[in-house]
């Protein structure tokens, strides 16, 4: 029983870095980011050429991943959604959906369907506890998406752009009157939610098999976590994360792997009926915190 | 030839082109059992013949289709090399785990082992269904080591079957025997998981080292070695099977002395062959009952053939070397 608690805790840590960029996206501009998919295809793929061509170990390259797709989310996000963003939450979402597919069927064509997949040499290797075997890999993973989610969440009370993203996602409006550019605000979060999907992407290529629809089975999860943390929440995300690594672990062995996906599901909708803003959301839309 | 990216409706919309635009009368299906299983209704409809070459799921040729004619065994029979094997061992393994990901055609295979394991006096101990596109199986095989199992057969896809084996390795569960189908097979397979894939056996429907050959083809290692000539990878028996379907249609057609689909469909029925695929004979069904699947296991990255007895290339490695 304790393994198959371990083994829950230690998928959600990586499910909650897969959200908490997609989360953070839909909190502050109020657009649900199919793209996000694509980012943590392209995250894992930069860490797959870089330990491939460079034998760069795959921890090493997330610095990297995450710059480059900073890079292009804050393109994305200046250049395109910037023009869309004020015609709401459908508009984004057809465009964000464009981008996901020019994305995917680009990494299609440039890296072809093949599965793919990065072996370091200690993957495999594990830490035996009490009968619970703890595998280094999966611990190392679980213990930087929970420091990327703290370190993430001080940026964002302690610093001067986190307070201005945490403005924009209360009162955009409001927010542009004390002087917050809230166009610029925009687009720094969509490239930090872009690095952040990089970092889960970088960690998914150790763990999982890539290609280059790799993205989409993550992007069901993260909008269930999403949904069930609360929108734009930070600690929800790890939260619902951990909750949805566990829900899924414990289905297993209980009512049949089969229904993990029910089990999931069930948690979304019985969340919304009981507590719509989410598990540590905020009651107005989209507090950041 | 159209493109139906594996999307059924897709598939189903371009089949109808086929027909009813462009006029074929004879259509080699599209890749897997889901797949062919609505196109091959379209077929059956208009009268047109489909050649599944990779398409074995039972279902498709229990429904009384007249125009449908698979190459491939029926996938209920992938896994029995393997589990003829592991019974004819002196120590054999006593619990057996099957699990499948939500598919059709792999579904088939795992209850077709199930049967086969419990015929063979093998005891089925644990038997899951898993999502497709699941990302984590830790839990479920740590529900698999718990319940006792010495060896683990899956049906599941590339994705999967290495999810599986790195997992495994991960939660240090060794059973004696592991087994796939499809995954296995692929290269892919091997060169991802290097060393960790080794001792790793699998059902297999056509290999290039195996003896049988053909006028046309020549033997399956000319073919094998002609295709990776023109389209420079080793060709799995998804290739050899799509060529043997184009190449007993053009017999059927020659025999028939015309491209009447009743008097090619008479033709195809009465096709009794040895090819570079194997033997070829189709039951009233459609199915291809002359062939079954072969065993292999992985051994220093190569896979060796080793069930039946009568092709085998080496010795079975028993129990599978620890992690």
């Amino acid at each position: 029983m304790s393994q198959i608690l371990v083994n829950g805790l230690l998928t959600g840590g990586l499910y909650a870095l897969v959200a908490v960029g997609f989360s953070l996206v839909w909190g502050v501009m109020n657009v649900v980011n199919i793209a996000h998919a694509s980012y943590i295809m392209l995250g894992a793929y930069i860490t797959y050429w870089l330990f491939h061509l460079y034998g760069l170990d795959p921890f090493l390259s997330i610095p990297v991943s995450m710059a480059a797709l900073f890079l292009l989310g804050y393109a994305v996000g200046s250049l395109v959604l910037n023009r869309v963003v004020r015609f709401g939450l459908v508009m984004t979402l057809v465009l964000t959906f464009g981008i996901d597919m020019i994305l995917q069927n680009g990494a299609l064509l440039l890296w072809s369907a093949d599965y793919r997949s990065i072996t370091p040499a200690y993957a495999g290797q594990g830490l035996a506890a009490g009968g619970v075997m703890i595998p280094y890999v999966r611990l190392a993973v679980f213990v930087l998406a929970v420091l990327f989610v703290a370190l993430f969440s001080l940026f964002l009370s302690r610093t001067r752009m986190g307070n201005a993203i945490k403005a924009t996602a209360l009162n955009p409006f409001a927010a542009e009157l004390n002087g917050v550019r809230i166009q610029r605000v925009y687009a720094l979060t969509y490239a930090i939610g872009a690095a952040l999907a990089a970092a889960a992407g970088s960690m998914v290529s150790v763990v999982y098999t890539i290609h280059p629809q790799v993205g989409n089975v993550f992007l069901t999860r993260a909008f269930v976590i999403t949904v069930l943390g609360g929108l734009g929440s930070i600690p929800g995300a790890l939260l619902g994360g951990v909750i949805l690594g566990l829900a899924e672990s414990l289905a297993t062995v209980t009512v049949g792997i089969g229904w993990s996906e029910a089990i999931s599901f069930t948690l979304l909708v019985a969340i919304l009926i009981v507590r719509p803003q989410g598990l540590l959301g905020k009651r107005f839309f989209g507090g950041v915190g | 030839m159209y493109d139906d990216r594996s999307d059924p409706q897709t598939s189903v919309r371009l089949t109808t082109r086929l027909i009813t635009e462009d006029g074929v009368r004879f259509i080699f299906g599209p890749y897997s059992s889901g797949i062919t299983n609505a196109t091959s209704a379209i077929g059956e409809r208009y009268r047109v013949i489909t050649i599944a070459t990779t398409a074995n799921a039972p279902d498709l040729y229990e429904r009384g289709y007249r125009y449908l004619f698979g190459t491939l065994p029926l996938a209920t029979t992938y896994l029995h090399p393997v589990l003829e094997m592991a019974a004819a061992l002196p120590e054999p393994p006593e619990k057996v785990a099957i699990i499948t990901p939500e598919n059709l055609f792999a579904i088939a295979a795992a209850e077709g082992a199930r049967q086969k394991a419990e015929e063979l006096g093998l005891k089925v101990v644990y038997f899951a269904r898993y999502p497709q596109d699941t990302t984590d199986v830790s839990s479920l095989l740590s529900a698999i080591r718990d319940a006792g199992a010495d060896m683990l057969l899956s049906t599941g896809f590339l994705q999967d079957g290495m999810l599986i084996v790195r997992q495994a390795k991960e939660l240090r569960y060794n059973p004696k025997i592991m087994g796939f189908t499809v995954a296995a097979s692929i290269p892919d397979f091997r060169t991802n998981l290097g060393r960790d894939a080794e001792g790793i056996m699998g059902g297999e429907w056509w290999a290039p080292s195996m003896a049988w050959e053909d006028d046309f083809f020549g033997s399956a290692s000319q073919y094998a070695e002609e295709f990776e000539q023109r389209f420079g990878y080793v060709p799995t028996y998804h290739a050899a099977s799509s060529s043997i379907g184009g190449y007993l249609l053009q017999l059927a057609i020659e025999r028939a002395g015309t491209l009447d689909t009743e008097a090619v469909r008479r033709e195809l029925l009465a096709l009794d062959e040895v090819t570079m695929f194997g033997p070829i004979r189709f039951s009233d069904k459609g199915v291809n009952e002359a062939s079954s699947a072969a065993g292999f296991q992985i051994q220093d990255g190569q896979i060796v053939l080793l069930w039946p007895e009568d092709i085998s290339e080496g010795s079975l490695v028993y129990p599978k070397p620890g992690w």
